[in-house]
């Protein structure tokens, strides 16, 4: 029972688990690189392309972040947390500096236009909609104040104590609110 | 200082962001080393975000991949070498003993670290109460720290010594539980001694479980499972001693309902490992 329960388990067995595709990744092992990608780049598009917001220059950003990424594998510690948050701290950081760049600011004049994230109603074109089916349903969980929070924590980089500052909030409803909107997303798994 | 006051602070939030300086940064983590509940509040954080961050997916132009694979240059040999596989050292089962040991070590090594860290801290915060600028409250927390970190630290080293002697003991074998599709990063291990009987299991690997649910090991004994009691993940050191095993053939994790079920349920295995 033992050998036949274990045979099944493996036989669904389609990923590789983190572990593995680490120490993969430090053999600098193609297969790895390639699993990386497939799994992760949509994520790391989405968040870079949310900073900032032209395609082109997020390709770049992207580009660059993954060689990053597998350059600097070695800096990775599981111990202190997931290869997602690793990876999406260096895309957020690369990303929000590029917006502090000249580059950014004259290309961002010329192509404005032809770029359409989301409207007032939170709808995004058809071009960017979101993939995950549960996910819009987590976000429409979060009311206005808590997305904006996320959004200028998770996209702008804005600390808590800055967010305070800047929006003329007292820091303890910041955090409350932050903790809210942390409870509403914990909840969708 | 309170544990679920830490954890609410927002100190969490921003160490997964990456917003904190190096120094709280290693504060986060030597309170995940000595707090289960902190671990597990990272983890979850890490969890929520990262599907916040999923519902924003897009897919990037193929052109991306395509300039990367050009770009980097890869190992041949381990794209060829998948044939004649490495060979997994025979000697497994000492090795993760090896890797046990030294992982006890380092805790101990730590635990005595975060008490100098602590002290040091606790002589920062003095100091900075002399200039008088900073909040009460917070350097209230601080000493409190301090207080309750040097009142449980001979007691932990006991229990610590003892899960030591235990590892060492060669009639103790350990069985890594390798992670399923329902939680393919965790890695548990467990301990048991042949001879006493005994069996120890790290709970540090394992997701927060749902509220009234609860993890539950299991020894599989010629094909029959049985109950070696449920996880509490709330023990300091993320080794708990679980029910008395006779013999085994393997050792699994199955989530059930708080309390424990007289039988596994195999849909909820979340690891698993044989001997």
């Amino acid at each position: 029972m033992t050998t036949i329960t274990q045979n099944k388990v493996i036989a669904t067995l389609k990923t590789i688990s983190e572990n593995e595709l680490v120490s993969l990744l430090l053999k600098k092992d193609k297969r790895s690189f390639e699993y990386l990608y497939e799994n992760y780049s949509s994520a790391i598009y989405g968040v870079i392309l949310r900073i900032i917001r032209s395609e082109d220059m997020a390709e770049e950003v992207l580009q660059d972040c993954f060689l990053k990424i597998w350059n600097k594998i070695e800096d990775f510690d599981p111990e202190k947390g997931k290869l997602f948050t690793w990876m999406i701290n260096i895309a957020r950081n690369m990303a929000i500096d590029k917006t502090r760049s000249r580059d950014f600011k004259n290309k961002s004049k010329s192509d404005d236009i032809d770029f359409v994230v989301d409207n007032e109603n939170g709808n995004l074109s058809e071009k960017f909609k979101i993939e995950h089916i549960g996910v819009k349903d987590m976000l429409k969980e979060l009311n206005p104040d808590q997305h904006q929070l996320l959004d200028l924590m998770y996209f702008k980089g804005y600390s808590q104590s800055e967010i305070s500052e800047e929006f003329d909030i007292p820091l303890g409803t910041v955090k409350t609110r932050v903790r809210a909107a942390m409870n509403i997303l914990k909840k969708f798994f | 200082m309170n544990i679920e006051e830490y954890i609410s602070s927002g100190i969490i939030e921003s160490y997964v962001l990456g917003q904190l300086n190096i120094d709280e940064s290693l504060q986060v983590e030597q309170m995940a080393r000595l707090y289960p509940e902190v671990k597990n509040e990272i983890n979850a954080t890490e969890k929520a975000f990262q599907k916040y961050a999923e519902g924003y997916s897009v897919k990037p132009s193929p052109l991306v991949k395509e300039k990367l694979l050009s770009q980097i240059n890869f190992k041949d040999e381990s794209l060829k070498g998948k044939k004649s596989a490495k060979t997994i050292p025979i000697n497994k089962n000492s090795s993760w003993k090896n890797l046990v040991i030294a992982a006890s070590l380092t805790i101990a090594i730590l635990s005595t670290g975060a008490s100098v860290y602590f002290w040091q801290k606790w002589k920062e915060t003095k100091s900075e109460l002399e200039i008088a600028h900073a909040s009460k409250a917070e350097l209230a927390q601080s000493v409190n720290l301090v207080n309750q970190k040097f009142k449980n630290s001979s007691v932990q080293i006991e229990a610590l010594n003892k899960q030591l002697a235990f590892l060492k003991d060669t009639n103790t074998i350990i069985v890594p539980l390798k992670g399923l599709p329902k939680n393919p990063n965790s890695l548990v291990l467990v301990a048991w001694n042949k001879q006493s009987q005994e069996v120890f299991v790290n709970t540090e690997n394992l997701p927060t479980p749902p509220e009234g649910k609860q993890f539950q090991l299991w020894a599989i004994k010629e094909g029959t499972p049985v109950d070696a009691g449920v996880l509490e993940l709330e023990d300091s050191f993320g080794l708990q001693k679980m029910k008395s095993i006779e013999g085994a053939q393997a050792f699994a994790i199955t989530l059930e309902n708080k309390g424990g079920s007289p039988a596994p349920t195999l849909e909820e295995m979340y690891v698993m490992g044989t001997l």
